[in-house]
């Protein structure tokens, strides 16, 4: 049994915790509201909130209600925009009437969930750019954008007087929400047990469910024995020890993309991630599921594999190690038992002779698939390469080390010949089957960029002629 | 005035059809479509699907009780394919079961037996082996071959232009069920009703009164539902009548994406010939058209390539000619712009390649030959309000493009990985449907005896403010306030026989009707209160925000007074009015007419910045100067070319259909098919409304808007080609769009290719 709040009310169903949380709601909870658009969390128009109990706090962020397993509800505060409808306009619905950010409507309750993942968002500054953000999962085919942003602005320019403690209450007081927001955390505490999500020794793993719900939808709700991970406390952390970075399984990609400690180390890697899906996504998707799916294009697994990345899993209380280079083996394949669980991946922390690149290029710059994706660790001592990692994705069934490219710069000075060589045996090492010119053009486009990026007085656009 | 129904749209309480209350017995239909482009049908099995608790059945030709067939302008369409089937996705049958998850799980149990055939999936190999929808036709004016003799400079070529889908965020989707005594309700996601209604009429073999179609609005059409609304529609329908259950059949975005068709992808030749002072004098282009596997309304988008053949130019002499190839893709059908911006793509494209050939900047050639006053098109009209010059110079001027050239040729100096590029885009495009009989529109105009309006329209709401507008001009005529009115769904059995909403009709053709309907009952009402002031000349009376006036003067008569008594004395409170617009007229058969309403022109200036080591761009910047009319409502017109530009721009850049071998699409859904997000917005948007004489064919002067500015988005396939010249000076002119990152990198590096050996 499943209990959670949606709205103003709680909800206790015995309906699987692997089905879609979009179809709970219009078909079950009868909220037309949250619109279908195209399953895949590629649109956004099923945009929902969840809030949690987080150290405390009440927290709330927003996902996508069609990829998002009924299971991950459970103990949290699902929010609609029937939720959020108070007699008049709030505050963010009148920025976009008042912008003409809505035409045909389709998308609309989406926006407006997504910008209510913005205001009640603390950790975020209240600017534009974290507004477009908030928003930057959500597709419209009627208004070009521009009238949104405009309502963005509006929404901002509202939130400016908004204080950092009590903002729950400012937001009531400020025709943001309606005022039965105030009476959700003492409701939600009632309903969630002292003891966190944890994870079972076995089953059917689902995190987030962002790949589970794409791609084998009837799996996840047919199996009865479902080992719902989400926000398992123990792996949804990233430690540092040892001069090792550990990321739990579990971490979330936007965890993983705002955490502070980390941008120490890898300094751009807020950018990086924010070419990866959307926000919603970020909020839902966790590491240990990108590393699990295998997808030759997954991106986080890319950026772990350039810094010689191992994980630790467990199956039956036995834990193991192994490099994720090995572990990952073809198409959606890897090392693994079903039931084993990936609980970390690690890796030594960059010191100030490491450099990181990493390189996206899709058909459209966010929200996208890689068409080419690639990532570069290099220690440069005295200019010359003492040790290197050259990662490439979307190139085959799955993520490849070049091995003998990464060999290759070992000793040498960043040129334009060590270019040409280097790219010369990257060509070599790798077979694309699809749109293959233009994919070797991208990995020779990509390796030059890197190295450009390490040692941008020693190489030159010549390299390339 | 705001889009009247923003408020219900931000508070997720406006209806759709899948949010239309269903009854509890309620079937849920999928379709079962083909997985071969072309082949010889020779068995289904449906048993072991049938066999699965709570799937009802599976309905395919055999239970039709009428005719097979829904073609609309040829009828070559068959709603299930019976013998043969003629792309992939094309619908075989349909499981209608308890559950749509349970229906799909079905699906995948029928067996089919298909003898794969060759399938033709180019314009052109369909036009090698004669293969066409409908005869070719020829647009001519002056002489083209007595001409080219006397060009300096002829530029020969060929362009392509790839499809778009158009992504409406609703996807197609119908609720169909019975009422009483064998008559059938059916709520469509459709911008035509009438389409519906006779495609359900002729596939179960009951007269068109039995059938009403409802639409309260759809979640975006974009002209993609307009023929193709009808075959959801039909097999909702089908199922409700053969099975007397309620069915409701709402596309997945896969099925969505693969069953229906798109914009037509066009192949062209062209040629140009110009003077030594770059003017036109002879423009010849034949294209090639890839139809799809049916009519739909291909030959009607062939004939608006023909009309359009000559962009915003002055052309003395003129050739066009236009194929509708037969292939073995999903029906092609309407989207915004219908057959125009490939027209105008490839004109632009003669120009490029005449620039770079001549080494001159293309806004030269552009602006020496933009249409003037009194110029005469190929189908004979005469250019009136011309403003194509008059957008460019005021664009030209109010966007500093003199400075602005300066500034990009200044970052090009500096700027080694990155490049800028400018263009311009002068914009005409002719309002009206091409097919003169469908240009009439409807409404009906019911005064209830407290005072509230109820209207109805021919016209779909579909994001583009058109209820608005027509509630907006109602207001106005009835001189009454705006909260007195509710505009209803469009219903078949309140409006007949409406025209479907598109060629950026609806607002002129429902709206001048709309205010003839209130002009009859204000003419009315005016007579009662004449009467009851005693007055002697109705001209005496006024009604002015809910006032009535009697010679000038305030009485103590208010609107709503007026109505009771209108009513009190037995005189009608409600009107029907039909609008047909005038002087239009057009011969097939010497292909000259005048078909066009009125023209509406503008000038869009496009900057954009190449990623020279990526290949990828950035659209910085897009001003236009647009020709509005005197608009009614700007608020909602500006939305509307900002919107079409946004899908412009999408199509010439990044929205890239392709098919394998076998015919099947490798981008069908919306993870791999990428339309513009907010990142891929132009950074600066400006649409500036030029200052012109309204129209007296348009809506109280406010000029038609929902196709037109999706071609300003041409203009960015231009200005990222002229900064991937600024960093390859020899990059070789491939005329084919869309410019995708891919072709965008290939391009830029064309002559390394070594580099990858």
């Amino acid at each position: 049994m499943l209990n959670f709040i949606v709205n103003n009310k709680e909800v206790k169903t015995d309906t699987p915790s692997g089905s879609s949380l979009v179809d709970f709601i219009r078909n079950e909870l009868h909220l037309y509201g949250t619109k279908i658009g195209c399953r895949e969390g590629d649109c956004g128009a099923c945009t929902i909130l969840v809030g949690e109990i987080k150290d405390g706090e009440l927290k709330y962020q927003t996902m996508n209600s069609c990829l998002m397993p009924l299971g991950n509800a459970n103990h949290k505060h699902i929010v609609t925009i029937e939720g959020i409808n108070c007699p008049e306009l709030t505050s963010v619905q009148a920025a976009i009437l008042d912008n003409n950010g809505t035409q045909c409507g389709f998308c609309t309750p989406g926006f407006v969930m997504s910008f209510y993942g913005f205001c009640l968002n603390a950790d975020k500054e209240k600017n534009l750019e974290n507004a477009i953000e908030a928003i930057s999962g959500n597709i419209c085919r009627c208004t070009g954008y521009k009238s949104l942003e405009k309502a963005a602005a509006a929404v901002v320019s509202k939130l400016q007087s908004m204080p950092g403690a009590e903002a729950m209450a400012w937001l009531v007081k400020n025709n943001f929400l309606p005022d039965y927001f105030m009476d959700i955390p003492g409701k939600l505490k009632k309903i969630t047990p002292s003891k966190p999500v944890a994870v079972q020794e076995s089953g059917y793993i689902i995190a987030g469910g962002t790949d589970i719900l794409l791609q084998n939808p009837e799996g996840a709700i047919e199996s009865g024995n479902l080992n719902l991970v989400y926000g398992a406390s123990a792996y949804s952390r990233i430690k540092f020890t040892d001069g090792k970075c550990y990321i739990g399984s579990t971490t979330t990609i936007k965890d993983l993309k705002e955490s502070l400690e980390l941008r120490k180390y890898i300094p751009k890697l807020e950018g990086y991630l924010k070419l990866m899906a959307s926000t919603p996504i970020r909020n839902m998707a966790t590491v240990g599921g990108n590393i699990a799916n295998s997808s030759p294009i997954g991106d986080v697994c890319v950026i772990l594999m350039a810094f010689d990345s191992t994980l630790v899993l467990r199956h039956k209380g036995e834990t193991r190690e192994i490099k994720l280079k090995d572990f990952l083996i073809g198409y959606k394949k890897v090392n693994k038992e079903p039931e084993e669980f990936i609980e970390w991946i690690y890796f030594d922390l960059p010191d100030e002779n490491t450099h990181f690149s990493y390189e996206k290029i899709s058909k459209r710059g966010h929200l996208d698939m890689a068409t080419a994706n690639s990532a570069m660790r290099v220690v440069l001592a005295d200019g010359v390469i003492t040790k290197a990692s050259f990662v490439v994705g979307a190139l085959g069934p799955t993520i490849r080390y070049l091995e003998k490219t990464s060999a290759y710069l070992l000793g040498k000075k960043i040129s334009n010949q060590t270019f040409q060589e280097a790219n010369r045996i990257a060509q070599g090492e790798i077979t694309p089957r699809s749109r293959a010119e233009y994919k070797r053009s991208l990995v020779r486009q990509q390796l030059f960029i890197h190295l450009m990026n390490f040692s941008p007085g020693t190489i030159s656009l010549e390299a390339l002629k | 005035m705001k889009n009247i129904d923003s408020r219900s749209h931000v508070r997720g309480e406006s209806i759709y059809v899948n949010d239309i209350p269903v009854r509890e017995d309620t079937l849920f239909g999928v379709v079962l479509g083909s997985p071969c482009a072309h082949g010889k049908l020779h068995k289904i099995d449906f048993s072991e699907a049938l066999k699965m608790a709570g799937v009802e059945a599976v309905i395919s030709a055999k239970d039709i009780p009428g005719e097979n067939q829904i073609g609309s302008i040829i009828q070559d369409e068959e709603l299930f394919a019976d013998k043969e089937v003629h792309y992939v996705g094309m619908p075989i049958a349909m499981v209608c079961a308890k559950t749509e998850a349970l229906a799909r799980k079905a699906l995948a149990k029928i067996k089919i037996d298909i003898e794969e055939l060759r399938p033709i999936l180019t314009a052109r190999e369909a036009h090698a082996e004669k293969k066409f929808i409908c005869p070719s036709r020829t647009f001519r004016i002056g002489d083209t071959d007595a001409m080219w003799e006397k060009c300096a400079h002829i530029i020969e070529g060929q362009a392509e232009m790839g499809g778009q889908e158009h992504i409406y965020l609703e996807t197609q989707g119908a609720y169909a069920y019975m009422l009483e005594a064998g008559a059938i309700k059916i709520h469509s996601s459709t911008q035509a009703t009438k389409y519906v209604q006779k495609g359900v009429s002729r596939v179960l073999g009951i007269p068109m009164h039995k059938i009403e179609v409802d639409v309260n609005r759809i979640g975006g059409g974009f002209g993609g539902k307009e023929d193709q609304a009808t075959p959801w529609g039909a097999m909702a329908a089908l199922a409700a009548y053969t099975l007397r259950k309620p069915l409701k059949l709402i596309l997945s975005r896969i099925d969505d994406f693969t069953m229906t068709g798109k914009r037509h992808p066009y192949s062209f030749d062209f040629k140009l010939g110009l003077n030594r002072d770059l003017q036109i004098l002879c423009y010849q282009m034949e294209a090639f058209q890839n139809a799809g596997a049916a009519a739909d309304v291909s030959p009607a988008v062939m004939e608006r390539t023909l009309f359009h053949g000559t962009g915003s130019y002055h052309v003395p002499n003129a050739k066009i000619t236009c194929h509708s190839c037969k292939t073995n893709l999903p029906p092609n059908t309407a989207m915004r712009g219908f057959g125009a911006p490939q027209a105008m793509f490839v004109f632009e494209a003669a120009i490029m390649k005449a620039a770079a050939t001549l080494n001159v900047a293309p806004l030269e050639i552009q602006r020496k030959n933009l249409l003037r006053e009194g110029d005469r098109f190929p189908y004979e009209q005469i250019a009136k309000n011309c403003n194509a010059g008059k957008c460019w110079d005021s664009a030209y001027e109010k966007f500093a493009v003199e400075k602005l050239k300066k500034e990009i040729a200044a970052f090009n100096k500096k700027n080694i990985h990155c490049k800028k590029g400018l263009s311009l885009f002068p914009l005409c495009f002719g309002i009206s449907f091409t097919k003169t009989s469908l240009n009439q529109g409807r409404s009906l105009v019911h005064i209830n005896t407290d005072g509230s309006v109820s209207i109805t329209t021919g016209v779909v709401e579909m994001g583009q403010g058109v209820n608005t507008k027509i509630l907006q001009v109602a207001a106005k005529t009835l001189s009454i306030s705006p909260q007195r009115f509710t505009i209803h769904s469009t219903n078949t059995t309140r409006i007949a026989n409406p025209s479907p909403t598109a060629a950026s009709t609806g607002a002129d053709l429902n709206g001048k009707a709309t205010i003839m309907a209130c002009e009859a009952l204000r003419a009315r009402l005016k007579g009662v209160a004449l009467q009851e002031l005693k007055g002697r000349d109705p001209d005496e009376i006024e009604i002015k925000d809910e006032i009535i006036f009697h010679n000038g003067s305030k009485t103590d008569l208010t609107w709503e007074r007026l109505v009771f008594l209108t009513d009190e004395a037995r005189i009608s409170l409600s009107e029907h009015a039909h609008y047909a617009t005038p002087v239009i007229h057009f011969d097939k058969a010497s292909e000259k007419g005048h078909p066009f309403a009125y023209h509406v022109y503008g000038t869009a200036v496009t900057a954009v910045t190449v990623d020279c080591l990526r290949g990828t761009y950035e659209i910085d910047l897009v001003k236009v100067v647009h020709d509005f009319g005197s608009s009614i409502n700007l608020d909602i017109d500006i939305g509307q070319a900002e919107g079409a530009l946004m899908q412009g721009i999408g199509l010439m850049t990044i929205e890239e259909l392709l098919v394998d071998q076998k015919g099947k699409h490798i981008y069908d859904r919306l993870a791999s098919y990428k339309i513009p997000d907010i990142y891929f917005a132009p950074k600066n948007v400006e649409v500036v409304p030029l200052d012109s004489e309204p129209d007296a064919l348009a809506l109280l002067g406010s000029k038609a808007v929902g196709e037109p500015p999706l071609m300003y988005g041409i203009g960015s396939y231009f200005a990222i080609l002229m900064a991937m010249r600024e960093f390859n000076p020899t990059l070789k002119l491939d005329l084919w769009a869309p410019l995708t990152h891919q072709k965008c990198l290939l391009a830029l590096y064309d002559k390394y290719g070594d580099l990858l050996k």
